[in-house]
């Protein structure tokens, strides 16, 4: 009976009806969302199951227990109910019953939703739903029980929603950085970082996640639990049980006052009347005592002492356990950048927001609190002094925050021996400051505007949901300015500082102080004094607040204009509908002969202080085919319009400018063997609403200018379509049915594909601190009107992918041959002889083991951190400046990576751009995992059997972690498609490979590969490597490669 | 001092708080009168400027104070019905914030104002405990003292003598008649006998309408020689202002133009025979009561 007084009172409870929209509309996002698991539907249900429970439980029941445990307290109630004839064991008994009702109601709607929406994708099963129920009956149920039980003691404890709410969100944000630290396939980017907390989890995750976890290791796929996945939801059971238990025995806390003394037998004067004071309002009283106020309230609080003695600790920690991390097996000597970059761009801006948030919501919300709103609200005080010294006081806390982050940043660096630079703190901390300062700002506008505290949070709330989870995204709002208060700026790095992104950071900036000043405006306008009455002047604005809002307005519509013009497909839908509108307009192209390019005479004039650079082509382009050509299909960079277009015969031209393409007429059509000139001219212009990004950038230390998609293409490019399938699908094309490299490919000579290769003559200039570079050999270099020039010509045809560098001219040469080897970096550390050791011990090996290098030069060029750790392009090699050039092995390393990948990244020039291209639909069998055969090789060569057995021991754990973290099928090597697949599965396949049938054998296939396949020859295909090798080898040794390249059995490879 | 005209409030969910009202206050002690729920908080909270009416007009002395309230809030003192204290702090603490937030900005004279305050409301030897932590009589005297900081013209009190024993209630009842030569002292209460003891002027309030307002005296008036009291029920119910008693036993105040029943005699109109007279005509609920 009591049961259903409580569900009464819950029903009639706005927040119970919120909960009961947002979590199915999470859980319906989460299912249409979190993609990439396309074949394992159980997997898939089940890492949803496990996203829900983590990313909601927490938050749900810490929101719904107030409104359950501490209705009588918040409303006064408490003593008519206390005097109720109810036992308080059943009374406490039955809130508990409903709070872990409504909670597993929830859970069961959400479950049941995502079944159905899978249901969909897989077609209906069956099995799925008795997942679905065994899920929630083990993996929901104790955890609602324990969370439940939990709240109800906290409640007994304490008696204070704030308590509940703060150790709920600890709770939420504390198992999100465990997950992470599991390597929760849920969460973007998270690893196993200790083994030994794997296994503690395994018994301790309030979930069960991660007991479920460890057994997407095994080779045979359960998803039903172990035994310790049964002790560790027996325990929890057991815990709510307890600490419903304990509860019944709490006393609440009540704070060490004694009540006043009523009359003390004082007598009145009764003589004594009333004298008046003169009063003058004045603001600047007003606003230092309201704010000092303010502060000081707050921070006598037991709750904030203890979150930011917390935000020390955890701030120390964070920075300390990776100051000194550059990749795995690999360690940096840190730097303040390095120690603030551990914590500025995740930990400090989402606890940050959501400190701001929680200190927004009790400075704005205490007078109505503490009933003390009608006071002040009559007081004459004015809006914007009531406004300012919520504000004031908040960019105080704020500040403190950053002071407290500061010091534990400075602890920290002393104690991991770290060279401090206090400059970096200003830097970075300050930018981090500024956008929690409008933050908090924002909330506060919010919290005046609104009436309502609930609408009031839900509107911050909403934003931090924004900023902070891939929500946004899921919604398709992939534009920049969703990242409320902030920039896309990007960390720092010790290669050229904030330079990558520090253009977008003031133009956004700008507009969210206007935004946030007119917010301001707004609230301080339209505030409700915290009392939450009426105000019927709302919505009526002033006429310096109305100006304000349409500069702000005008302002954004000014940043929008200006990124969308600097990218205009700058999202992956918009990216998408390009693709489709392309392949519907011009795949019938793909059947018109079209001549191809034969030679590129570039003049690249690189500005790297202005931001741009201008190009000047000249395309030699042969008709190879058998008929005549009098129609070509021209495409350029939507981002880089054609300046010019010119052709050395007589034509017309129509412009196609949605898809950036030219369809030219020919006046006269070119014959077979003939060829024709075509020139264009145009300028890159490095964004500067956008963070420079791979693979063209301008910027003062640093250009790279890649020509692929950059440069002016000839016909149609197969490789814009939509591969993926149910992307076809959804744009409505017609499926490419492609079949796995290894069905399509099984046959010698089924490909009737060819190289796309071409000479390149380059003339580089940049300004005079800096080097132009190019592909080829250096011919001839200048100084003119204070630039740079050099110019390049390549030995004969490479692979189309040409580039062009501005870099810093400090750099090491070496000889190989004829190969001149050279090593750019800013300074000529170590760590460059080593690359250049790395370098010439692979042409050399390569050289004399399968085939010649092509090129007379290899340069390897130091990059900041922009993305990946290594990139090689014909006869050009980037490494990360981090993992590179400063970091060294760590003490407990078997290997080093800069060598390991160094040796990748130059057997490239081999796998990738000698052979393993020309081939669209093959995979990248021949180009990573070949690379990786290689880095075995040259590991053992160069350092012993030991590291590289080492090598292939941190290839088998990345392995293990990988297919636990994944819902893919496994697919046979040759045709993988996963990186864990090509690059750590081929490791150990390549180990197993050498073992058992030895190098020699294994060089000898692909030199006989490279002398069958080999530029102009037919294009190599993975399946043609296998076709050799096996060729190779006896019945025996065929039946080990056909398991281990073409078989889909990974279990020898787990085993040490 | 103030008049208030064509007064409307109506909130969000629909409910007619106020309903076109329209008053002259002169200066000196206001009493408004009527049953819960007749729109008094409301009306007060209005004059307080804390929150907006849908339409009308409210001008004290020369000041517009729908227009320009915060010229209104520096003659403002203040007391709710309801109001809390923040934690923490003690009496003389949230007197000096509040006196602060009033514009006593002179520390000697904040200092002295804020000492006689205390011993005004006999709240000086409990000046430095927390506020938190006073029982409801107390607390209802640091809301008067607040209310009295600095100069207000116009007091507006909502319930100021809840909870207060019968001694503090005298002494704000001659602290009261003593500051409102010059101000307008808005009292609102049920307590018919506070607004009588107190208030040369008094308005009725019911159903968000004023439905009477004048001196006590003008509306007395109508009554005299017409209030009867009984032990006895008369037999014509229709007659009846209250039912009330007295050492247990019922009494009858009857209003007839004849004595309505043998056991009745002739008594003095109170205002409590008027303010009942009121609810009787609008056929309130709470005249039973």
């Amino acid at each position: 009976m009591l049961l259903l007084n409580e569900w009464r009172y819950l029903m009639r409870q706005p927040l119970l009806w919120l909960a009961c929209i947002i979590l199915p509309g999470v859980a319906y996002l989460f299912a249409v969302g979190i993609g990439g698991i396309d074949t394992l539907a159980d997997k898939h249900l089940q890492a949803l199951h496990m996203t829900l429970l983590m990313m909601c439980l927490p938050l749900l029941s810490g929101a719904l227990a107030p409104l359950v445990f501490l209705r009588d307290q918040a409303n006064d109630m408490a003593e008519l109910i206390l005097v109720t004839p109810q036992s308080a064991f059943y009374r406490l008994f039955n809130r508990l019953l409903i709070l872990f009702l409504v909670c597993a109601g929830l859970l069961l709607l959400s479950f049941i939703i995502m079944w159905l929406l899978l249901s969909q994708t897989y077609g209906f099963q069956l099995s799925l739903l008795t997942l679905a129920l065994w899920d929630f009956a083990l993996m929901a149920l104790p955890a609602c029980a324990f969370f439940s039980a939990l709240a109800c003691c906290l409640a007994q404890r304490f008696t204070s929603s704030v308590v509940i709410y703060a150790t709920f969100c600890s709770a939420w944000l504390v198992f999100i950085m465990l997950a992470s630290m599991t390597g929760s396939p849920m969460l973007a980017g998270s690893t196993i970082t200790s083994p030994w907390l794997f296994e503690s989890m395994r018994l301790l995750d309030p979930f069960g996640n991660t007991a479920l976890l460890a057994l997407y290791q095994n080779a045979e796929l359960s998803l039903y639990g172990d035994s310790t996945f049964y002790l560790n939801r027996l325990a929890y059971c057991l815990l709510a049980a307890g600490l419903f238990y304990t509860s019944l025995k709490l006393k609440p806390y009540t704070a060490k006052h004694t009540q006043a003394p009523n009359n003390l037998g004082l007598t009145a004067h009764p003589n004594l009347v009333y004298q008046f004071a003169y009063a003058t309002p004045s603001i600047t009283n007003q606003l230092i005592h309201l704010t000092k106020l303010a502060i000081t309230t707050l921070l006598k609080q037991r709750l904030s002492q203890l979150i930011l003695v917390g935000w020390i600790l955890l701030m120390m920690n964070e920075i300390l356990s990776g100051i000194n991390y550059a990749e795995p097996l690999s360690v940096l000597k840190p730097t303040s950048l390095d120690a603030l970059n551990r914590i500025s761009d995740d930990v400090l801006p989402l606890l940050g927001s959501f400190l701001v948030l929680f200190w927004s919501w009790q400075l704005c919300w205490r007078n109505r609190q503490t009933a003390m709103a009608e006071l002040i609200s009559a007081a004459p005080v004015r809006n914007q002094v009531l406004v300012s010294s919520q504000i004031i006081a908040l960019c105080t806390l704020i500040l403190l925050l950053m002071l407290l982050t500061s010091f534990a940043g400075f602890i920290a660096e002393t104690i991991a021996n770290s060279e401090r630079q206090p400059m970096q703190y200003l830097l970075q901390l300050s930018k981090a400051t500024l956008s929690l300062l409008l933050l908090g700002a924002i909330f506060t506008a919010f919290h005046n505007i609104f009436r309502s505290p609930l609408v009031a949070v839900a509107c911050c709330v909403a934003i931090l949901v924004m900023k902070f989870t891939p929500l946004s995204g899921s919604l398709g709002l992939t534009h920049t300015l969703w990242n409320i208060a902030a920039s896309p700026l990007q960390p720092a790095d010790a290669f050229w500082g904030s330079e990558q992104s520090q253009s977008v950071y003031w133009p956004f900036m700008t507009f969210w102080l206007l935004c946030t000043i007119t917010l301001l405006c707004m609230a301080m306008q339209w505030s409700h004094r915290t009392a939450s009455f009426m105000n019927h002047s709302r919505w009526k604005l002033s006429i310096s607040t109305s100006l304000l809002l349409v500069l702000t307005i005008g302002t954004g519509l000014h940043l929008h204009s200006n990124i969308i013009a600097e990218r205009p497909l700058m999202s992956s839908d918009m990216r998408e509908q390009w693709r489709h509108d392309y392949e519907q307009q011009y795949s019938s192209w793909a059947a018109v002969a079209q001549p191809v390019i034969s030679h590129i005479d570039a003049k690249v004039d690189i500005f790297p202080e202005h931001g741009n650079a201008e190009f000047t082509l000249l395309y030699t382009l042969e008709n190879n085919t058998d008929q005549a050509i009098d129609n070509l299909l021209i495409g350029h960079y939507s981002a880089s319009p054609l300046d010019e277009l010119s052709l050395s015969v007589a034509h017309t031209r129509d412009y196609d400018q949605h898809l950036s393409q030219y369809k030219i007429t020919l006046a006269k059509a070119i014959k077979p063997g003939e060829n024709l000139q075509l020139l264009t001219r145009f300028t890159f212009k490095q964004p500067q609403h956008w963070p420079a990004v791979m693979h063209q950038l301008v910027k003062p230390s640093f250009s790279y200018l890649r020509g692929i998609p950059m440069l002016p293409t000839i016909g149609f490019q197969p490789e814009y379509q939509l591969r993926s399938e149910p992307l076809r699908q959804e744009y409505g094309l017609a499926p490419l049915n492609l079949a796995k490299p290894s069905t399509l490919f099984a046959k010698p000579q089924t490909s009737p594909a060819q190289y796309d290769w071409v000479n390149i003559h380059s003339v580089v200039s940049t300004n005079e601190q800096q080097v132009p570079l190019g592909q080829g050999e250096l011919v001839k270099q200048w100084q003119q009107n204070g630039r740079n020039y050099r110019e390049y010509q390549t030995k004969g045809a490479i692979r189309n992918a040409s580039v062009w560098y501005s870099v810093p001219n400090n750099s090491i040469e070496a000889h190989v041959g004829s190969t001149s080897l050279e090593v750019f970096s800013p300074d000529n550390s170590q760590a460059a002889e080593l690359h250049m050791l790395a370098m010439e011990d692979t042409l050399n090996w390569m050289t004399t083991h399968i085939a010649p290098y092509r090129g007379s030069k290899l340069s390897l060029i130091a990059m900041p951190d922009i993305g990946p750790t290594g990139y090689a392009l014909p006869q050009m090699i980037m490494i990360n400046h981090n993992v590179g050039f400063r970091a060294e092995p760590a003490p407990d390393a078997g290997f080093d990576q800069r060598y390991r990948r160094a040796v990748h990244e130059t057997a490239h020039q081999w796998f990738g751009h000698d052979l393993g291209n020309g081939v669209l639909e093959d995979s990248a069998f021949l180009i990573e995992s070949l690379a990786k055969y290689v880095e075995l090789v040259m590991i053992e060569q160069r350092y012993g059997i030991d590291a590289m057995q080492a090598l292939v021991d941190y290839e088998r754990q990345r392995y293990k972690v990988a297919i636990m973290r994944s819902a893919e099928k496994t697919q046979s090597l040759v045709d993988a498609t996963e990186n864990y697949d090509l690059y750590s599965r081929a490791t150990l396949v390549f180990a197993i490979l050498r073992q058992q049938i030895g190098d020699e054998l294994i060089s000898q296939a692909l030199q006989r590969l490279w002398q069958q396949h080999a530029y102009p020859l037919t294009p190599a295909t993975s399946m043609d490597f296998v076709r050799m090798l096996k060729a190779q080898l006896n019945a025996e040794q065929q039946t080990l490669v056909d398991s281990l390249l073409l078989g889909a059995d990974n279990k020898a490879l787990l085993v040490q | 001092m103030l008049s208030i005209s064509h007064l409307s409030l109506t909130y969000a969910d629909g409910t007619q708080a106020l309903r076109d009202i329209n008053l002259e206050l002169p200066q000196g002690m206001v009493g408004l009168l009527g049953p819960n729920g007749a729109g008094k908080s409301s009306l007060m909270r209005t004059l307080a400027c804390l929150q907006t009416p849908n339409k009308g007009e409210i001008q004290f002395t020369n000041i517009d104070v729908l227009n320009n309230p915060m010229a209104l809030r520096r003659h403002l003192g203040y007391l709710p019905q309801y109001f809390g204290v923040y934690p923490h702090m003690s009496c003389y603490v949230l007197l000096q914030h509040m006196a602060i937030l009033k514009g006593i900005n002179d520390k000697a004279q904040q200092k002295q104002q804020i000492e006689a305050l205390l011993e005004l409301t006999n709240l000086s030897a409990v000046a430095n405990k927390n506020v938190a932590t006073f029982s409801g009589g107390m607390r209802q005297r640091f809301g008067i003292a607040q209310a009295l900081l600095g100069d207000p013209n116009l007091l507006i009190m909502d319930e100021p003598t809840a909870g207060l024993d019968p001694a503090e209630r005298e002494r704000l009842h001659a602290l009261l008649v003593n500051i409102s030569q010059e101000k307008l002292i808005l009292l609102s209460t049920h307590i018919v006998e506070d607004i009588e003891n107190l208030c040369p002027f008094v308005a009725l309030i019911n159903d968000g309408k004023i439905v009477e307002s004048g001196a006590v005296q003008s509306l007395l008036t109508p009554l005299q020689d017409r209030v009867w009291q009984s032990p006895i029920r008369p037999s014509d119910t229709h007659h009846i202002l209250s039912e009330s008693y007295r050492f247990g036993l019922p009494v009858y105040r009857i209003l007839a133009q004849q004595q309505p029943c043998a056991e009745a005699v002739p008594v003095e109109a109170t205002l409590q025979d008027r303010y009942f007279y009121e609810l009787s005509q609008k056929g309130s609920a709470d005249v039973a009561a």
